[in-house]
């Protein structure tokens, strides 16, 4: 049984995959003998050294993404060649996406993948793109809750609020005098997340 | 999962890969859901996101590659949300009853509607959930409710202040305009 064709080239995005501004990224690779260790023993590290992560929280537009070693199918049984599931929630182009990956974080990203089979290395991005894409399925139903807002936009917004509500707290009893002056050095603080 | 639940973040994801008998039918009931603020999952509050795959094959990379044999189509259901899983499948099926039954009635082993079976639906689609290995969220700690809250508060806030300034700004220069006019 084949694949589905999308009728569509292979850098644009299927608009089942498009919630708003969120999108969709499924991808299922094989891994290959021992590969389910190497993965697990790589998110472990990552779990100790939350560091290893900021790279991915610093670019911004994942709202969330899974992993999952597959090696017991449902209803099928122990995978004689274990799966590697990733689900991503993203806003922006799926292209700029993959080249994120492919040279922002290829590291991190050869730590998940190279023991898939057939992975061709983050760099350069094009072979990766063609991998992915060989690789991605479409869905068939995608959801977001919030779909016109960006990570970024999201990320302002509770932090906003946060500041927002300490800056209640510590200005509380203040005078007029003293509250403008404070209410001045609290807008210059938050205006990055106006 | 563990990951979340070891760093006490918010967000939980559950996964079911769900052989299918057949596939046409299921494009077909999804195809019907609307999208958007109308989808089925829009009314499950605490999704954050939802998607439903068909994986109609595995497919081999290289040649060399062991073939898994899988003969049967998949469907992926998948959710990002805030709650514990078993109450999110409890809120999905109350929320999605029917919907939701339509397309699985074209998976293998489903037994039966969400109203004389929800109990029994629910554990059947636990039984083919796969956990998670690992998980990214932007936002870990923050509840749907929270985000909405703050973008919600962001906007209010956004046109409190800049109308606020523009008034501070409109007084400045009518100060200024009056002082250049005494001198």
């Amino acid at each position: 049984m084949s694949r589905p064709q999308t009728g569509h080239s292979w850098w644009k995005e299927d608009p089942r995959n498009v919630s708003g501004r969120a999108h969709a990224l499924t991808a299922i690779s094989a891994l290959r003998p021992h590969g389910r260790f190497f993965v697990r023993a790589w998110f472990a590290v990552g779990r100790r050294f939350p560091a290893l992560a900021r790279k991915l929280r610093a670019l911004s537009f994942i709202h969330a993404a899974r992993w999952t070693i597959v090696e017991d199918l449902p209803g099928h049984g122990r995978l004689r060649a274990p799966l590697l599931l990733f689900e991503s929630n993203f806003n922006g182009d799926w292209g700029q996406y993959i080249d994120a990956f492919a040279y922002v974080i290829p590291r991190r990203m050869a730590g998940v993948w190279w023991t898939s089979w057939g992975w061709p290395g983050a760099r350069p991005a094009g072979p990766f793109k063609a991998y992915i894409r060989r690789n991605e399925l479409v869905a068939e139903h995608y959801y977001a809750a919030y779909p016109e807002h960006t990570v970024t936009e999201i990320l302002a917004a509770l932090q906003l609020k946060e500041a927002f509500e300490a800056f209640q707290a510590r200005t509380r009893g203040m005078t007029p005098a003293e509250f403008d002056a404070a209410w001045t050095e609290f807008l210059t603080e938050v205006q990055r997340w106006l | 999962m563990a990951l979340n639940d070891r760093l006490g973040a918010r967000l939980r994801t559950f996964c079911a890969l769900l052989p299918i008998e057949d596939p046409g039918a299921v494009r077909a009931e999804l195809a019907r859901w609307e999208r958007g603020a109308g989808s089925p999952f829009a009314r499950v509050a605490p999704t954050h996101f939802a998607r439903m795959v068909v994986i109609d094959e595995l497919r081999r990379d290289v040649a060399a590659q062991p073939d898994n044999e899988v003969t049967a189509p998949y469907l992926m259901f998948s959710a990002f949300f805030d709650v514990e899983p078993d109450a999110y499948l409890e809120a999905v099926c109350d929320a999605m009853g029917d919907e939701l039954y339509a397309v699985l009635r074209h998976c293998r082993g489903c037994p039966g509607d969400l109203r004389s079976r929800g109990a029994t639906l629910r554990a059947w689609l636990a039984r083919h959930n796969v956990p998670a290995t690992q998980i990214f969220a932007a936002y870990p700690d923050a509840s749907l409710q929270d985000v909405r809250d703050a973008l919600a508060f962001r906007e209010a806030f956004r046109r409190f202040a800049w109308d606020l300034e523009s008034r501070r700004g409109a007084k400045a220069a009518f100060e200024a305009f009056a002082a250049g006019e005494r001198a």
